[in-house]
């Protein structure tokens, strides 16, 4: 914890990368001691990420400065900095001017690698048979389709046609005999 | 084919793209980001060149003519004949502060005491 000290404030250091026009303003309590924008600057577009010095006013003072970046476009700032140094102390003015780094969540300089959810395909093959039905190794025996013959034998009639006709006498005319 | 979304935390930024894939006949990798407008749309197209055997690994850049952005990502692969992705993986990285002015954000620090 630190007591808020009067500072003068000279540079405000931006890495950035600005897509459109951005104006940032510069906030402190001083003077009358009511926070206000004490310092506007219009701040062009940038050419990707690149560091930006943006030089204040040379009577901006405060105890609590602030900062506020606004804009109709997309704006990254990778880091902020202000060259500050402590002003008003008694015995006069001694102190070097230093530059102060604003909080700011740190965006990594390296990426990190994040996987598709594509599901995996394993490199070794897998075996599986193939939907042919099985050939036993041993035989079975099966009977050939020849029809039975029975060991005993059956009576057959020949086939011969009756005679109706029956021998009779017949009387032979013979000559010279009575 | 699409590969579900992933949502980041913050605003990511994503550098390139490597994809390991069979695509006789070539395709098409989209991306689709809900960056800048907050709404998900195809921001990239990118020509999967034909592949001559199984498995082809191929990194695509994501960061021309800017990076690719987006808190939602959502992949579409699709080709005229067979496409087998394998894997796949992204570089990326999340972004500190980033204030889209577009949809009225601005940034305001808290007052800072210097000490």
């Amino acid at each position: 914890m630190g007591f808020e000290v009067n500072h003068a404030y000279r540079k405000v250091s931006l890495l950035c990368d600005l897509t459109g026009s951005w104006t940032l303003e510069f906030w402190t309590e001083l003077p009358n001691g009511v926070q206000r924008a004490v310092y506007s600057v219009s701040l062009a577009p940038t050419t990707g990420e690149m560091p930006l010095n943006i030089p204040l006013a040379g009577n901006v003072q405060g105890k609590t400065p602030k900062l506020r970046l606004r804009g109709g476009t997309a704006a990254r700032v990778y880091g902020c900095k202000i060259l500050a140094k402590p002003v008003g102390t008694l015995g006069g003015e001694g102190s070097a001017w230093v530059w102060y780094t604003v909080p700011i969540e740190v965006t990594p300089e390296l990426y990190s690698r994040a996987t598709l959810p594509i599901p995996g395909t394993p490199e070794a093959w897998a075996e599986a048979k193939l939907p042919i039905p099985g050939t036993p190794e041993g035989w079975a025996e099966a009977k050939l389709p020849i029809p039975g013959t029975p060991e005993a034998w059956s009576d057959v009639a020949l086939p011969l046609r009756k005679s109706d006709v029956l021998f009779e006498w017949v009387d032979l005319p013979v000559d010279g005999v009575e | 084919m699409e590969l579900e979304g992933k949502s980041m935390e913050g605003v990511g930024q994503l550098k390139d793209v490597t994809l390991t894939y069979q695509a006789p006949s070539g395709g098409t990798l989209q991306a689709y980001t809900d960056m800048p407008g907050s709404t998900l749309a195809l921001r990239r197209t990118i020509t999967l060149p034909a592949t001559t055997g199984e498995r082809e690994q191929k990194t695509f850049p994501l960061d021309s003519p800017s990076l690719l952005e987006g808190k939602l990502i959502k992949w579409r692969a699709s080709s005229a004949g067979t496409l087998i992705l394998y894997e796949g993986s992204v570089r990326a990285r999340k972004v500190g502060l980033y204030i889209d002015g577009a949809a009225g954000e601005t940034w305001e620090t808290q007052p800072l005491s210097l000490g």
